[in-house]
C-alpha cells in the first residue's frame, strides 16, 4: 500500500478508536479522579507553610504521571484486548485495514487518549498554580511532554503485551515494565557490588531489554525551575521513538502471525 | 459469463493444543459474477474459515490452494470492493450508528456522503437510533448495522456469515428484501446459515460443507430437476424414512407402506426438503 494510503487509513482508524476511547466511562472517572486529587494539593498547601507551591507542583506532577499510566493500562490494553476476543477486528480487517494499520491506528490512539488526559490535568495543576499568583507554564509543559514521551515507550510494551498475554497478564506486565524501568537503573548500581550471580544476570538483562524510563524522568528540575538543556529533550525524543518503533515492529510480525 | 471468485485446492489448517486441524481441505469452487451462492454445513464445517478466507481476514496456507476474487490473487487491494458481515458482529462501543456508517465508508476510500447513510439506516430500520451507542443495541440491532456497515459502500462482491442470525421476522424479511435487491443490481452475494428455507427462497446456487470439504455444490435449478420425494412411515419398529427418485416411484413405495400396514406420517418434497434430507443425513453421520 501507498504511504499515504496507509497513513490515511491509520488515520482514521486513531481518530475513531480515540472518540471510543474518551468515551469510555473508565476515561472520564480516571480524569475526574486527577482532578480531584490535583485539586486535593490545595488542602495539603495548609500544610505546608511557605512551599505552598511546591506542593502543588509535586503532587500535581506525580498525578500527572501516574493518571497518564492507568489511562493507558486501563483503557488503552483493556480496549485492545477486547478488540481481540470480542473478535471486532472481523469488521476492521474485511475493509482496506492491515494489521500493522491497527497496530499503529491503536498506538496513536492510545496517546492520544493518554494527552487528552494530560491536557486536562495540566490545565488543573496550571489553573491551582495561578491561584497561588504564579505562572507555572514552562514546567507544565515540560513535564507533559517528558510523560508523553515515557508512555510512547510504554504503550508500545502494552500492546506487545496484549497480544502474547491475557488481558490482566498485560495489565500486569505493563505496570511492571513501568515499574522496572523506573527503578532499574539504581537496581543496577546496586547489584554492581552483589555476590548474587543469578540476581547480577536478571538485573543485567532486565537492563538491557526494558526501557530506561527514569531517564524520562525530570520532576525535581521542573519543581525548582531547574533548567534543562534542549539537548536531553531532543535525546529523550530519540530514545523513545527509537524504543517505541523496535517494540512496534516486534508487534505487528506477532499481530501478522496471530490466528484470529 | 464473469468469475467472481476462483478458488483451487484451498487449505487451512489450525494449530490448536499442538494439535493440526484441517478447516479446509483443499477445496475449489467457482463463483460468477450476479450468483447468490448459499453455504450450508453443520458446525465446524468450515463455513466461517471459508468466508474469513475470502476477505482477507486470514490467509490460507502458504503454497496450498489459490484464491482469486474480483480478477486479482491480492485480496488486500480489492477489498474496498468486498462488504462483509461477520457473525455475531461486534463493532466500536462508545461510538454511534451514524459515526460508524461514516467511519465504514472513509475506510472503504470513498466520500463522507450523509444521504446515502440515512437511507442505508432507513433501509435496516435503524434511523430513529442513527444517533444511539451502539454498546447500547441489541443483538438484532447489532446485526442490521452490521448489514448497513456491509452494504455502506455498494460492493460488488457482499458476503454474509449467518445474516438471520439473532433477527426477528420483520428482520429477517428485511434481510432477504435487501439481498433481492442487491441481486437485481447485479452484484454478486455469498453468505452461510442454517437455514434451509432461506437457501431455497434466496440462493440461485448452494454448497454444503462438511469437515472442510464440499458435498455438494449446484445450482438451485439442477436441483429442481433432480428434486425427490422423502417419505416419512412409521412402523412397529419405529419410524423410518424413503426416498423417491420421481412421482412413479412415490406412488409405488406409498402403495407398498400401506400394503405392509405402515403408517405414513408425511410426504415432503423441494428443494429445502432435498436439502435437509442431504444436510440431514450428513449431520446426522456425526452425532
Amino acid at each position: 500500500m501507498k504511504a499515504n494510503g496507509m497513513f490515511k487509513q491509520t488515520r482514521l482508524l486513531e481518530m475513531i478508536m480515540f472518540r471510543e476511547l474518551i468515551r469510555d466511562k473508565i476515561f472520564i472517572s480516571l480524569s475526574g479522579a486527577a482532578v480531584v486529587l490535583v485539586a486535593a494539593s490545595l488542602i495539603l498547601n495548609e500544610m505546608v507553610v511557605g512551599q505552598e507551591i511546591k506542593a502543588t507542583k509535586d503532587l500535581g506532577l506525580s498525578v500527572l504521571n501516574v493518571f497518564s499510566l492507568f489511562i493507558l493500562i486501563f483503557l488503552g490494553v483493556n480496549q485492545v484486548s477486547r478488540d481481540l476476543t470480542n473478535k471486532s477486528l472481523y469488521f476492521l480487517f474485511s475493509r482496506p485495514i492491515s494489521r500493522a494499520h491497527y497496530l499503529l491506528g491503536s498506538w496513536f490512539s492510545i496517546l492520544a487518549a493518554v494527552a487528552a488526559g494530560i491536557l486536562v490535568m495540566s490545565a488543573v495543576i496550571f489553573l491551582l498554580s495561578f491561584l497561588q499568583q504564579e505562572v507555572w507554564l514552562g514546567g507544565i509543559i515540560a513535564a507533559g511532554f517528558l510523560t508523553m514521551l515515557e508512555m510512547m515507550v510504554l504503550s508500545a510494551f502494552a500492546l506487545f503485551f496484549v497480544l502474547i498475554a491475557s488481558p490482566q497478564l498485560a495489565m500486569f506486565l505493563t505496570l511492571l515494565t513501568y515499574v522496572i524501568g523506573h527503578t532499574i537503573e539504581k537496581a543496577a548500581v546496586i547489584i554492581e557490588q552483589s555476590a548474587n550471580l543469578p540476581l547480577k544476570y536478571l538485573i543485567t538483562v532486565l537492563d538491557a531489554v526494558l526501557p530506561n524510563l527514569e531517564f524520562f524522568n525530570k520532576k525535581p528540575e521542573i519543581v525548582y525551575g531547574l533548567p534543562i538543556s534542549a539537548d536531553f529533550f531532543l535525546h529523550a525524543t530519540l530514545y523513545a521513538f527509537a524504543y517505541a518503533l523496535l517494540v512496534l515492529l516486534v508487534s505487528m510480525r506477532v499481530l501478522a502471525k496471530k490466528e484470529l | 459469463m464473469e468469475n467472481v471468485i476462483e478458488v483451487n485446492g484451498l487449505c487451512k489448517v489450525y494449530k490448536k493444543n499442538f494439535r493440526k486441524i484441517h478447516a479446509l481441505k483443499g477445496i475449489g469452487f467457482t463463483v460468477r459474477k450476479n450468483m447468490i451462492l448459499g453455504i450450508l454445513g453443520p458446525n465446524g464445517a468450515g463455513k466461517t474459515t471459508l468466508l474469513k478466507l475470502l476477505t482477507g481476514i486470514m490467509a490460507p496456507e502458504r503454497g496450498m490452494g489459490t484464491l482469486a476474487l474480483l480478477g486479482t490473487e491480492d485480496i488486500a487491494t480489492v477489498k474496498h470492493r468486498i462488504g462483509f458481515l461477520p457473525e455475531n458482529p461486534e463493532f466500536f462501543r462508545n461510538i454511534s450508528a451514524y459515526e460508524l456508517l461514516v467511519f465504514a465508508q472513509r475506510v472503504s476510500g470513498i466520500q463522507h456522503d450523509r444521504e446515502k447513510i440515512y437511507r442505508v439506516l432507513r433501509q435496516v430500520r435503524l434511523f430513529d437510533e442513527r444517533r444511539e451507542r451502539v454498546r447500547n443495541f441489541s443483538k438484532g440491532m447489532r446485526q442490521r448495522i452490521g448489514i448497513a456497515q456491509a452494504i455502506i459502500h455498494e460492493p460488488e462482491l457482499l458476503i454474509l456469515d449467518e445474516p438471520m442470525s439473532g433477527l426477528d421476522p420483520p428482520g429477517r424479511r428485511m434481510v432477504t428484501d435487501i439481498i433481492e435487491d442487491y441481486a437485481k443490481l447485479g452484484r454478486t452475494i455469498l453468505f452461510s446459515t442454517h437455514d434451509l428455507d432461506d437457501i431455497e427462497a434466496l440462493c440461485t446456487d448452494v454448497m454444503v460443507l462438511k469437515e472442510g470439504e464440499i458435498l455438494l455444490e449446484k445450482s438451485l435449478a439442477q436441483l429442481r430437476l433432480g428434486s425427490r420425494f422423502l417419505i416419512q412411515a412409521e412402523n412397529r419398529e419405529g419410524k423410518f424414512s424413503q426416498v423417491a427418485k420421481d412421482t412413479e416411484e412415490l406412488w409405488r413405495m406409498l402403495e407398498n407402506i400401506r400394503n405392509k400396514g405402515m403408517r405414513i406420517i408425511k410426504v415432503q418434497s423441494g428443494i429445502a426438503d432435498h436439502l435437509e434430507l442431504f444436510y440431514g443425513q450428513e449431520t446426522d453421520d456425526e452425532s
